[in-house]
């Protein structure tokens, strides 16, 4: 996690200065990237995220309050894009395309095997078939580490509101998963059966 | 194949869930072109909002208030006096008299005497008429006697179920 971002720096960047918006979006970006990462998945979405999350951020500077920590801003308006988008997109994605290549691809790099790879897809797959919120919720506390304070603040929604929704997500997702994992291995395992 | 750690109800943790946060990290070569993507959004200088009026719209206006400062007097001085438009109504009536003979001068019946006596008349005349028919009415209320006794029409036949 990088240095929190003196608010010295934003009011200069609200004020016009180019060296401090280079600056902010310098401090900010690996940390910005890595949630449009987690939350989406997919680099190219990540980028867009990110460039619309900093448009968003330049045109209200200057109506910004220094409160908090200028980080947390950032995430609320990534995860509010981010929530935009799944709300616009379909709810849900079919089993036959959760383990499909294309689902496997943004696992390459962090798992070799390949059934770590099927696994890890079939719980992306699993998890965006949650609710918007809910699944914002899951992805900020398991994939970003966020406490469920912060959670509540970026999502705005009390404490106890994000924690039943973990509760009651991690379930969804397991069970979801694992369903997709066998359904996956069953056909594989009965043509193997009936070979001679 | 990983095992999966049962976590309690109470326990929030989930090792297979928190894999979802690996290979997160953005690369040197993507951050090098993503700051280039993103340098004239930072660049930029903020904008602030102002009130930007048309220079037509502004033009329009102060015509509108030029031409009804000038046209306001003459609007309201207006030089056409009310005995001509009089004059004009009834034109042809004063052409059809002679200029040598005026009109006869009409008398005036409204005056104070007449007034109050149409006013004290108008208050009297109900009651009067009320008081006039109470006056009348003991004679058209008393019958006159009639001369030839009532009789019915047919004494000698006697009714039906009457005993004889």
């Amino acid at each position: 996690m990088a240095e929190a971002v003196a608010w010295d720096i934003v009011r200069l960047a609200a004020q016009g200065n180019a060296a401090a918006r280079r600056d902010l979006v310098g401090a900010t970006l690996d940390d910005l990237w890595s949630l449009a990462m987690r939350l989406t998945r997919r680099p190219n979405e990540a980028d867009d995220v990110v460039q619309e999350t900093y448009a968003r951020v330049f045109a209200t500077l200057d109506r910004l309050e220094p409160t908090g920590r200028f980080e947390g801003y950032l995430a609320r308006i990534a995860t509010n894009l981010v929530l935009e988008r799944w709300r616009r997109a379909r709810p849900t994605a079919p089993v036959t395309e959760a383990l499909s290549a294309e689902a496997l691809e943004p696992w390459q790099t962090v798992a070799d095997a390949e059934d770590d790879r099927r696994r890890l897809a079939a719980i992306w797959a699993a998890v965006g078939q949650l609710e918007p919120q809910p699944r914002a919720a899951v992805l900020l506390f398991y994939a970003q580490g966020e406490s469920c304070d912060g959670i509540g603040r970026i999502l705005d929604v009390p404490v106890g509101t994000v924690k039943t929704w973990l509760h009651r997500s991690r379930d969804q997702v397991r069970q979801r998963a694992g369903a997709m994992l066998q359904d996956d291995h069953a056909p594989s395992h009965a043509q193997t059966g009936e070979s001679p | 194949m990983n095992h999966e750690p049962e976590a309690t109800d109470l326990d929030l943790g989930d090792p297979v869930l928190e894999r979802l946060g690996r290979g997160a990290d953005l690369t040197p070569a993507r951050r090098t072109a993503l700051l280039e993507r993103l340098a004239p959004a930072a660049a930029r200088a903020p904008r602030r909002r102002r009130w930007v009026i048309p220079v037509s719209l502004v033009t329009a206006a102060a015509a509108v208030v030029v031409a009804a400062l000038l046209l306001w007097p003459a609007r309201r001085y207006d030089p056409i006096p009310p005995t001509a438009i009089f004059a004009d109504l009834l034109g042809p009536v004063a052409e059809m008299e002679t200029p040598s003979a005026p009109a006869a001068p009409v008398q005036d019946e409204s005056s104070p005497l007449n007034d109050m006596l149409a006013s004290l008349w108008s208050d009297l005349e109900g009651p009067l008429a009320i008081a006039m028919d109470a006056l009348e009415a003991p004679k058209s209320l008393v019958p006159a006697k009639s001369a030839v006794p009532e009789t019915p029409a047919h004494p000698s036949e006697p009714r039906k179920g009457e005993s004889e």
